[in-house]
């Protein structure tokens, strides 16, 4: 798949601009002065975007790269990256092959994806006491 | 058969076949006629100045402004706009360069013959709402103006309705509004035929027959000697 | 391959016997929801929704087919998170896939419908002939036709695969010499839904089916029985290269200074206007591309009778003119009535100027 997409990049891809970026920080900007005084925040779905290939890597290049980049190996890759911008994350969601079937864009404290889910800690909480209690019990 | 492919179908081939019978029915039918030949001398020799008249008398003179110039304003801006909509928007041209080739032997041809720049799509749909508006507006004063509203016929209402008709239309096309696409677009295209088969039959026709017809008065008038 | 778990088992059990994290689960739903055009902020109520979803059985007949949607919605076994819906339906029947054949697989067709009687959904792929009796695709001395009556009596609901099955296809295009149509021209008493497209993007298919669970219900359908969450939309309006549209900016022939810069491909026959999918936003190949972004015009495949609709390459305002003959014809008629007409009021003027 990326050598197909390399190839769609240079093939001129580059050079139109519909000019959708510019709209959608401005809807990021609205979201984080939100979760700023205490609200929700939200996400963007940038799958659903009609992109060109230009707004994409604007997004990119306002956005940057800030303190956190998180793998996740779940049924496939997924990155969660905080932006240059703390409160705006960059997750992407891969499939076992690489392929990217989500894209978003969240404004929160912390993506959801990252959270521990509760019914996993209650899981992990008894799995790590049985190991506790077969170690007490071999010495 | 849905509805579009009949509309650009047998509809529009129907359409074309009486837009073209009614058309060369009436303008051969006008220049086969007699003209009462004049036996005086002409007064004045320079019969161009007379053909210059489908220009001059184009514009109401100084001093009927006032009453006329009004309506003359909104109705040059909605013609305008209405032959800009039509001339000057991509997909029209294409279906434009599409007839002739369909017609001619040499397909090349419509391309050539039909190759301007268009303009943006966003400012199509701009001056089909003005020329809409402005339709609106002289239908207003058709029929608030006693004179005018004891005057106007069947001819006159129709024409204006078929020509309001596909402007809307296009619109509502453009806009994706008033139900699927496939079913706005098709009631376009069947605006735009009804309008075509009642064309010849109407003062629509005022399209060919205006500007010869001022020409020849404008001769007239020289061969009498009158001012121009 | 396609494990045999009991069918009634909540996706949640599911997800917990095969190793699957909760992680994985929340992210095959926001994937899901995302194709499925929902906003983010719907991921959470879905989730739970599907968790506690029960796995349906599901029987796939194929018909007047080239197997292309089959082949597009499973061209991989792995667990891909596209492919987590099919291996989580009871997928009981599916010729394409299974490795029993003949009698042992019809038995076990027949096995799964009296098993799940009224539950079950029905997905087909591939038109059905209807001429002479549809004689002209059977399989095991059945035709299509009884095949699908049959089974379709104790369906919850049937999905139509794929334009074939949705509209006819391509076994319907001129002069249709099986008397091939679709699945909802025979089925009038069940809910049928229409996954057109020839193929139809996959995540379509996926989607249906992770609504139908998470939702028990049939999604909102729009006047041809698509779901509107992806059949909502024309290519048109989610088409990447809509502002060169929008600009008259136009390529004029494939390859040319135009297409290069990716311009606009209405005047090579582009349908993207009449054409309803979400072919733009989910794109091909897990969002690789779809066909105007690898710069030729949208076919389009998900609407009825496609096939017949003229060139791919005229544009959508060219008519389907029938000959220069008829116009010139009436053009001569025309000027005929002209000169008749003309000589009536010559004469008549004659007269008028000998009685004056």
């Amino acid at each position: 798949m990326s050598g197909l997409a390399n190839a769609t990049r240079e093939r001129g891809l580059l050079a139109p601009r519909a000019g959708n970026a510019k709209a959608l920080l401005r809807e990021l900007l609205r979201l984080l002065d939100d979760l700023a005084a205490g609200g929700t925040g939200g996400s963007i779905d940038l799958m659903s975007m009609p992109f060109a290939q230009a707004d994409y890597e604007e997004m990119r290049d306002v956005l940057g790269v800030g303190a956190i980049d998180a793998r996740l190996e779940a049924l496939g890759e997924s990155r969660v990256q905080e932006t240059r911008y703390p409160g705006i994350w960059w997750v992407r969601h891969c499939n076992e092959d690489r392929e990217t079937v989500a894209e978003l864009i969240e404004v929160c404290d912390v993506p959801s994806i990252l959270r521990a889910p509760a019914a996993d800690v209650v899981y992990a909480a008894a799995q790590l006491r049985q190991v506790l209690e077969a170690q007490a019990r071999s010495g | 058969m849905t509805l579009l492919s009949f509309a650009r179908g047998i509809a529009l081939e129907v359409a074309t076949m009486v837009f073209v019978l009614g058309i060369a029915w009436r303008l051969v039918g006008i220049l086969l006629l007699r003209a009462r030949r004049d036996h005086s001398a002409a007064r004045r020799h320079d019969a161009w100045k007379g053909l210059m008249m489908t220009a001059t008398r184009s514009w109401p003179k100084k001093e009927f402004i006032g009453a006329s110039g009004f309506v003359e304003a909104i109705s040059y801006t909605w013609h305008l706009a209405l032959f800009a909509t039509i001339l000057l928007y991509a997909p029209h041209v294409v279906l434009l360069q599409n007839v002739v080739e369909a017609f001619l032997p040499f397909p090349v041809v419509g391309r050539i013959l039909f190759y301007w720049p268009t303009l943006p799509a966003g400012m199509i749909f701009f001056l089909a709402s003005l020329s809409s508006g402005l339709l609106l507006i002289a239908f207003a004063h058709r029929l608030i103006n006693p004179v005018k509203r004891l005057i106007s016929n069947f001819d006159d209402y129709l024409s204006w309705l078929l020509t309001l008709a596909p402007l809307i239309t296009g619109m509502a096309a453009y806009m994706h509004v008033g139900g699927p696409y496939q079913t706005v677009l098709a009631v376009h295209i069947l605006s735009v035929e009804a309008l075509m088969i009642w064309f010849p039959f109407g003062k629509l026709m005022h399209l060919f027959t205006m500007f010869a017809v001022r020409g020849v008065t404008g001769v007239l008038f020289v061969r009498k000697g009158a001012a121009t | 391959m396609i494990p045999i778990t009991r069918v009634g088992a909540t996706l949640d059990e599911l997800l917990a016997q095969r190793g699957v994290s909760r992680r994985s689960f929340l992210k095959f739903c926001t994937a899901m929801a995302s194709m499925m055009a929902l906003p983010p902020s719907a991921v959470p109520a879905f989730a739970q929704a599907l968790a506690g979803a029960r796995r349906p059985s599901v029987i796939w007949l194929s018909f007047q087919e080239c197997t292309g949607c089959a082949e597009s919605l499973m061209r991989s076994d792995a667990t891909t998170l596209e492919q987590l819906i099919f291996n989580l339906v009871s997928l009981d029947y599916l010729d394409l896939l299974q490795a029993a054949s003949g009698t042992a697989a019809e038995d076990a067709r027949a096995r799964a419908m009296a098993e799940s009687y009224g539950k079950y959904l029905l997905l087909v792929d591939g038109s059905v002939s209807t001429a002479d009796g549809g004689v002209y695709s059977t399989a095991g001395g059945k035709s299509n036709h009884d095949v699908l009556m049959d089974a379709a009596k104790g369906a919850a609901a049937v999905i139509a695969v794929g334009t074939c099955a949705a509209f006819g296809g391509i076994p319907k295009a001129a002069p249709n010499p099986t008397g091939a149509v679709g699945v909802s021209e025979l089925i009038k008493d069940k809910p049928v839904i229409n996954i057109s497209g020839c193929p139809p993007v996959p995540v379509v298919l996926t989607g249906v089916l992770a609504q139908y669970l998470a939702f028990g219900r049939i999604p909102d359908l729009d006047a041809l029985g698509r779901p509107k969450a992806f059949f909502g939309d024309t290519i048109h309006d989610r088409c990447y290269r809509r502002p060169f549209y929008d600009e008259g900016k136009f390529a004029k022939t494939f390859d040319d200074e135009g297409a290069r810069n990716g311009w606009c491909l209405y005047e090579l026959g582009c349908k993207g206007p009449t054409t309803y999918n979400s072919c733009a936003t989910l794109k091909w190949n897990a969002g690789t591309s779809f066909p105007i972004q690898s710069g030729h015009g949208c076919l389009g495949c998900s609407e009825p009778d496609f096939w017949d609709a003229g060139s791919f390459y005229n544009p959508i305002p060219v008519g389907a003119w029938g000959s220069a003959a008829t116009v010139a014809a009436a053009g001569a008629a025309g000027a005929a009535l002209g000169a008749g007409a003309a000589l009536l009021a010559r004469r008549h003027q004659v007269e008028v100027e000998k009685k004056s």
